[in-house]
């Protein structure tokens, strides 16, 4: 990757992005989003995802491979495995 | 080894995309033919002509045991490695390819309706895919199968097949079936014939300036009819593609930039117009250092309406980085017509009605188009708007298996007798010679380049929740922020509602969730509205344009909808 954070984001903040990346594109209001549905409740499509994903690579500095949906399909998952900072 | 005119020398005897690769294999073996990006950064494998053939012969030999001719395999491969040689196996096998979209695995489960839609449609008896994709299949039950055999191609054990001999079809042969949404609801298979490609490839020619000293750069699915023709269309030009894979654009847009930077030779690339603003947008500054745009001489936009915005936002961003303005080429096309309809020369702008409009260039000579109110089939004055009919020989056969909808679509006649034409669907205009188009005349909704029918978009509310009345759902499209988003209004039952079907409160989220799942394009906006809200014709159909006016004057707020 050609983007190396300067810092590791932790969870929290990673959640905080994801519910503001997400509400901003299915046009829910931030606070009343919920951070424990599955994206796929939520109605994100796929192309979403990946673009979600890409941007969650920057932030991390790591590759992700959407895979991790599987274990980690919410927003409060994912950012808790992601702020974990395991590789 | 330069092969220059390789386009001349192909001519004569090519008749199909198989002689094509025969011929290119025999006459440049060596010559590069595809290159792929293994995460969208990084070159990976590669295929001269040569290997391709010889691929192509491996994957044939085990697809045509047993078979007959003509029959349908469903492609399904996640990147463009895996499907290149099957997709040329299967032509050698004498079967019919069908391009399909590859679900991410963890979301196999719910595109498995999508794609049986299409098997089922199409009547395919093959899945040709990947080797894990089998297994993810396998693990879902036969039952989700979308064929009945299935072939993994990606592990071959490199069996001796160089004594397979292809099968030579006919230039009036089915090269693909192109399905051009992921519709459940009515599916529609374009029946693109051999002598439709080449014909469309010849313009594709002269559009992009294809020569053998020049690369194509793609991320654009290969199972989308832009993705997959403009690839093809490299045999004919005998110029090397270097594709990258969807996903890994969609994670990181600068990809596409650094792909075309980093291709040597001048450089012709395309997508559809929300790419261009992707980049524009989301590429960072820290990633311009470096890049080199100066040799991307073509860079198309078309598959959903081009924004003069989108282009003067594009040039301008990148202009530091060489990227000449006059490369960026609006064009008409659709799957329909095999894929460009019009191109030349360079469009040029106009503004009507406070809106600026983008040029789509002019007619291909060979192709007819005529401008046709619906109304009355007659062809418009210039200037007026209307419909765009196309006739000509990039016309495609029609839809698979369905002639209802072949005559409908690809028989039209004007009043006067004129036929037979293909009625796109589309809105435009003549000025001069160039082609405008202002709009859809249908309710098909274009988003990022792919097209989703309202009807399965409706469908898929319906099914959402017992309080969503049967027959009153509208989905339609609206722009926001100048992108192109998805809302869908549901009236309540009230009976349902009060026969403890669940609250109408849920019903919103249920209609996101159940949209997404079934048609895999999430919603901008989902309300629900008291029974009898949605504005109907007098034989009771839903009159979706009426709903998207009045869903955007803000009749169908929130807080009526939370009290049904």
């Amino acid at each position: 990757m050609s983007h190396t954070p300067p810092r590791q984001p932790d969870a929290a903040e990673l959640e905080r992005w994801i519910v503001a990346r997400l509400s901003r594109e299915l046009g829910i209001p931030a606070e009343t989003f919920d951070a424990d549905a599955d994206f796929t409740a939520l109605g994100v499509d796929s192309v979403t995802l990946a673009g979600m994903f890409g941007e969650l690579e920057k932030r991390t500095g790591r590759p992700l491979d959407p895979y991790l949906l599987t274990e980690y399909p919410n927003a409060r998952a994912l950012a808790r495995f992601l702020g974990r900072g395991e590789a | 080894m330069k092969i220059k005119a390789s386009v001349g020398r192909a001519g004569r005897d090519v008749k199909t995309l198989v002689d094509l690769l025969l011929w290119r294999a025999d006459a440049e073996p060596d010559r590069l033919g595809f290159s792929f990006y293994t995460d969208g950064e990084k070159p990976g494998s590669a295929l001269t002509w040569r290997q391709l053939d010889v691929k192509a012969r491996e994957i044939a030999s085990r697809v045509a045991r047993g078979g007959d001719p003509g029959r349908r395999a469903l492609l399904i491969y996640p990147r463009w490695e895996q499907f290149v040689p099957a997709f040329f196996g299967c032509l050698y096998a004498g079967c019919v390819p069908i391009p399909a979209p590859a679900p991410h695995p963890a979301l196999l489960k719910r595109a498995a309706p999508r794609l049986r839609a299409v098997g089922e449609d199409s009547s395919a008896s093959l899945l040709l895919t990947t080797v894990s994709l089998a297994r993810e299949f396998a693990a879902l039950g036969a039952s989700t199968l979308p064929a009945a055999v299935v072939l993994a191609t990606d592990a071959l054990d490199g069996a001796e097949s160089s004594g397979f001999r292809p099968h030579r079809a006919k230039s009036e042969d089915l090269l693909c079936v192109q399905y051009t949404s992921g519709s459940t609801h009515s599916p529609r298979g374009v029946m693109i014939s051999h002598g439709n490609f080449l014909k469309n490839s010849r313009y594709l020619t002269e559009f992009l300036e294809s020569a053998p000293d020049r690369s194509l750069v793609t991320w654009l699915p290969h199972y989308h009819d832009m993705g997959l023709v403009s690839a093809l269309h490299c045999l004919d030009a005998g110029m090397p593609v270097r594709a990258m894979n969807p996903v890994d654009f969609l994670k990181h847009p600068g990809r596409w930039l650094r792909a075309v930077s980093h291709t040597e030779g001048r450089v012709i690339s395309g997508a559809p117009n929300f790419a261009y603003d992707l980049c524009a947008k989301s590429v960072e500054e820290s990633e311009l250092a470096g890049l080199d745009l100066s040799r991307w001489s073509l860079a198309w936009n078309s598959a959903e309406p081009v924004r003069s915005d989108t282009l003067q936002d594009f040039a301008r961003r990148f202009k530091p980085c060489g990227f000449r303005p006059e490369a960026l080429r609006p064009c008409y096309g659709l799957a329909e017509a095999t894929l460009i309809v019009s191109g030349a020369p360079p469009a040029t702008r106009m503004q009507i009605g406070g809106r600026s409009l983008v040029g789509s260039g002019r007619v291909f000579a060979g192709e007819k188009v005529r401008v046709v109110s619906p109304r009355t089939r007659r062809v418009c004055a210039p200037g007026r708007v209307g419909e765009i009919w196309v006739s000509g020989p990039s016309v495609a056969q029609g839809y698979w298996g369905n002639a209802r909808q072949t005559r409908a679509v690809f028989r039209a006649r004007t009043a006067d007798g004129d036929g037979p034409f293909l009625r796109t669907g589309d809105l435009g205009f003549f000025r001069g010679p160039e082609l405008f188009i202002t709009g859809r005349l249908k309710d098909m909704i274009v988003l990022r380049g792919r097209k989703y029918y309202p009807e399965d978009v409706e469908l898929a509310a319906e099914a959402a929740h017992p309080a969503v009345r049967r027959g009153g759902c509208a989905a339609f499209g609206i722009e926001v922020g100048g992108v192109e988003k998805l809302a869908v209004v549901v009236e309540l039952d009230r009976a349902a509602v009060n026969g403890g079907a669940g609250t109408a409160s849920d019903v919103p989220a249920a209609v996101r969730r159940s949209v997404a799942e079934r048609c895999d394009v999430e919603l901008y906006a989902a309300v629900a509205v008291r029974r009898g809200d949605l504005p109907r014709t007098t034989s009771g159909k839903i009159r979706r344009r009426e709903c998207r006016r009045l869903f955007l004057a803000g009749a169908f707020s929130a807080p009526k909808a939370a009290a049904p």
